[in-house]
C-alpha cells in the first residue's frame, strides 16, 4: 500500500533534496518541470482506494500515511487542489526555465511547496503552524539577495510569521481538548479565537503587520517574492478554511464573520490606497497580493452566502496572474533592474507585450470587465453591498486607487520615456510566454464559468462547507 | 513548596532578568550570545519542573547549539555594529524597557495562569518576560545576529509556557529543529558579503 501523500509529498521532497545537488541548470529545470508534469496529471487522473498491478506487484493507493505517530492525509477530494497547486508549479518553473536565475532556486521552490502541502494535510493540524515555521526557514535562501546590503523586509519576514507560530499552536492546545482546569468552560471559545485570530493575523500579514510585503517585493527579485508571497498567502487561506470546516462553533459563530469581514476590508482600503501612490512596479504586485488576501478574508466571511465558491475563484485567478504578472515585470526589467517609474520610463514602448501583460494582470484585480478578475471581485462586491452600504462604499474606494494605480503604471510604461527606435531583440520564448498570458487571462474573462466549475469541484476538499 | 526549590525559582528568575539586562545594554554580540546561553539555563530549569529531565535537556542542547551556530557565524562580524543608532546613548530608555517588560510580566501573569488554569509561578512569569524581552528587542534593532537572537528568544519564553500545557515529544523535536533552523538562517544571513553594512 501506498499513502497518497507519498506520491505528491514525499516523492517531490526528496527529488527537490536531490536536485540541489546537481549543478546543471538545464538538467534541473528539465527534470523539475518533468515531475511537477508528472505529478499534476497523477493528482488529475489518479484514483485513490484502487489496485494496480505492476509486474507482478500489486499497489494499493490510500489516502493517509502514518508518520510518527502522526497523519498526513490527502483525500481524492483533496486532488483537485493538489492538481492546481501543481499545475500552477508547472507554470512557475516554466517561466522560471526562461530566465536566468540563480542556482537551486527551483529545488528550494519545490521544498517550500511540498511543505507548505504537508501543512494543510497534517493531522492534527496544529502541526501546520510548524510546517508552515520550516518552509519559512527554506524559503530564506530564495529571498536573500547578496548584492543588496539591506535586509530589513526579509528579517520582518522572519519575525512576523515567526510570531504567528506561538498564537496557532495555544489556540490548537485549547481546540484539541486542552482544557484548563481552572478556567470556565464558557470562555474557552473566546480564548481559542482571540490566539488564532492573533494567528492569522500575523500569518496572513494583515494591516498593520504588512509594511514588510511591498518592502521585500523592491528588494528582491519578483519571481522569488511573488512565488512565496503567493504560496504562503493561499496555504495561510486554506489551512484557515480547515478551522471553519472542523469546529462548528466557529463555523456558526454570528460574530465571526463580521470581525473577518472589517479585517478584510482594512486590508484591502490600506492596499488599493497605496497603491495610487506608489512609484514601483515591483510594490504593486505585492499590493495586489494582499488586496487579494483581502477579498479573500471578504469571500470567507460570506461563507454561508455561497462565499466558499468566490474564494476558489479567486484562487484559481490568482493562481494565474501572479506568475504572469512577475514574468511581465521580469521581461521589463531583465535589462534594467531598477523598477521605479523614474527608470522604467518608456518601457512598455521597447516591450510592448510585457508592457501590456503587467497592465492586463493589474487591471484583472481591479474588477475590469472581459478580464479574469472581474465577475468574482463584483460578486464580493455585491454581497458586500446587500450587508453593509458603508463597507461597499469603501470598497469602491479601494477599487478606484487600485485602478488608479494601474493608470499610473500605464501612464508610465506606454506614455513617458523615450521610445528606442528599434524594440530590443528579447527571446521568443519569452515573447511566447508573455502572449499566452494575454491570451489567458482574456479567455478566462470571457468564459468565468470554467472557473466557477473548477471552483465547484475545488469546495468538496470540505466536509461541511462545502 | 520546600524552601530550596522555592530558592531555584527565585535562582532562576533572577538569572533571567540579569541576562535580560545583560542582552538589552551590552552592545558587545558576542556577550549577548553569552546572556542568550544564560538565558537558557532558566529555559532548561523551568522546563524540567514539568517535563522528563532527559526531554527538558533535548530543549537546552539545542538552545545552546542555536547560541554556538551563532557564535561561529559572528566571528567574521564587528564587534560593536553600527546598525542600532541608539546605542549608546540609548540606555536609559532600555532600561526603562526592561522596567517595563517586568512589571507587564508581573502583571500578566497571574491573568495567564488563570487562563491556562497553571500553577507555575515563577515559569510563567519567565516566560513572559522572555517573550516581552525578545519583542522589544526585535522592535528597536536591525542586525541580523540580534533580531535571529530576539526571535530565539521570543521562543524561548513560549518554550517553557508551552511544556506546561503541552508534553508532546514531537512539537518540542520540532521547535528545537525550529530554533536550529533560525539559528542557521543567522549565519546564512551574516555571510561575508554582508558585512560591509555592518
Amino acid at each position: 500500500m501506498i499513502g497518497s501523500p507519498v506520491i505528491w509529498i514525499i516523492i517531490p521532497f526528496m527529488a527537490a533534496g536531490l536536485l540541489l545537488f546537481v549543478n546543471n541548470e538545464r538538467i534541473v529545470k528539465i527534470s523539475a518541470i518533468f515531475l511537477v508534469l508528472c505529478l499534476s496529471l497523477a493528482a488529475g487522473f489518479f484514483k485513490q482506494d484502487f489496485s494496480i498491478t505492476v509486474a507482478g506487484l500489486g499497489i494499493k493507493i490510500t489516502p493517509s500515511l502514518h508518520i510518527l505517530g502522526r497523519e498526513l492525509t490527502l483525500e481524492q477530494s483533496a486532488q483537485p487542489l493538489i492538481l492546481l497547486i501543481y499545475s500552477s508549479l508547472l507554470l512557475w518553473f516554466i517561466y522560471l526555465g526562461m530566465f536566468k536565475i540563480p542556482d537551486r532556486t527551483i529545488p528550494i521552490i519545490l521544498l517550500i511547496t511540498t511543505t507548505l502541502i504537508a501543512a494543510i494535510s497534517v493531522k492534527p493540524f496544529l502541526y501546520a503552524a510548524l510546517l508552515i515555521e520550516i518552509a519559512l526557514l527554506i524559503s530564506v535562501p530564495l529571498l536573500y539577495q547578496p548584492e543588496s546590503k539591506d535586509h530589513i523586509s526579509l528579517l520582518r519576514f522572519i519575525t512576523f510569521q515567526t510570531l504567528a507560530m506561538p498564537f496557532i499552536l495555544f489556540s490548537g492546545w485549547l481546540l484539541t481538548g486542552g482544557s484548563p482546569a481552572g478556567s470556565a468552560q464558557s470562555s474557552l471559545p473566546v480564548q481559542a479565537a482571540s490566539f488564532l485570530g492573533l494567528g492569522f493575523v500575523f500569518l496572513l500579514a494583515v494591516f498593520p503587520f504588512n509594511t514588510w510585503i511591498p518592502m521585500l517585493a523592491e528588494k528582491v527579485a519578483p519571481y522569488a517574492s511573488a512565488f512565496t508571497l503567493f504560496i504562503f498567502s493561499t496555504i495561510s487561506l486554506i489551512f484557515g478554511l480547515y478551522f471553519f470546516d472542523n469546529y462548528p462553533w466557529i463555523r456558526e459563530s454570528s460574530q465571526l464573520p463580521g470581525i473577518i469581514r472589517v479585517v478584510g476590508m482594512i486590508t484591502i482600503v490600506s492596499s488599493g490606497l497605496l497603491v495610487a501612490v506608489q512609484t514601483n512596479l515591483k510594490r504593486n504586485i505585492a499590493h495586489a497580493i494582499l488586496m487579494e488576501t483581502g477579498f479573500s478574508l471578504l469571500a470567507i466571511s460570506f461563507l454561508k452566502t455561497g462565499g466558499l465558491v468566490i474564494f476558489f475563484v479567486l484562487l484559481i485567478q490568482r493562481t494565474i496572474t501572479i506568475p504572469f504578472w512577475s514574468a511581465a515585470i521580469s521581461t521589463l526589467t531583465q535589462n534594467n533592474p531598477d523598477s521605479n517609474y523614474s527608470s522604467a520610463a518608456g518601457l512598455g514602448k521597447r516591450q510592448p507585450l510585457a508592457g501590456m501583460l503587467l497592465i492586463l494582470c493589474h487591471f484583472s484585480i481591479a474588477e475590469v470587465p472581459l478580464l479574469a478578475g472581474f465577475a468574482s471581485h463584483q460578486s464580493i462586491w455585491q454581497l458586500l453591498g446587500q450587508t453593509s452600504l458603508p463597507l461597499a462604499v469603501w470598497y469602491g474606494i479601494a477599487l478606484i486607487g487600485y485602478l488608479i494605480g494601474g493608470l499610473r503604471s500605464f501612464n508610465v510604461l506606454f506614455i513617458s520615456g523615450q521610445a528606442d527606435t528599434l524594440p530590443p531583440a528579447f527571446p521568443w520564448y519569452q515573447r511566447l510566454l508573455v502572449s499566452m498570458g494575454l491570451l489567458t487571462l482574456l479567455i478566462l474573462g470571457i468564459f468565468q464559468q470554467m472557473t466557477g466549475q473548477l471552483a465547484l469541484i475545488l469546495i468538496k476538499m470540505f466536509k461541511h462547507l462545502g | 513548596m520546600n524552601i530550596f526549590a522555592e530558592l531555584a525559582n527565585w535562582f532562576f528568575l533572577l538569572l533571567a532578568i540579569s541576562a535580560g539586562a545583560g542582552m538589552i545594554l551590552i552592545k558587545d554580540l558576542k556577550w549577548n550570545l553569552v546572556a542568550f546561553a544564560v538565558q537558557y539555563l532558566g529555559v532548561f530549569y523551568f522546563i524540567q519542573l514539568d517535563w522528563p529531565i532527559r526531554l527538558a535537556l533535548i530543549k537546552l542542547l539545542g538552545g545552546l547549539t542555536s547560541g554556538l551556530i551563532l557564535y561561529l557565524s559572528s566571528r567574521s562580524v564587528v564587534a560593536n555594529p553600527k546598525g542600532d543608532l541608539a546605542w549608546p546613548q540609548g540606555i536609559f530608555f532600555r532600561l526603562l524597557g526592561l522596567g517595563l517588560i517586568t512589571m507587564m510580566a508581573t502583571a500578566l501573569t497571574p491573568q495567564l495562569l488563570n487562563w491556562l488554569g497553571l500553577s507555575h509561578y515563577f515559569g510563567v512569569w519567565v516566560g513572559i518576560f522572555l517573550m516581552g524581552l525578545g519583542l522589544f528587542q526585535v522592535g528597536i534593532t536591525s542586525h541580523p545576529l540580534r533580531v535571529i537572537i530576539s526571535i530565539l528568544i521570543i521562543l524561548a519564553g513560549f518554550e517553557i509556557i508551552y511544556a506546561f500545557v503541552e508534553t508532546s515529544i514531537l512539537v518540542s523535536l520540532m521547535l528545537v529543529t525550529i530554533n536550529l533552523g533560525l539559528a542557521f538562517v543567522g549565519g546564512y544571513l551574516l555571510s561575508p558579503a554582508n558585512i560591509g553594512s555592518q
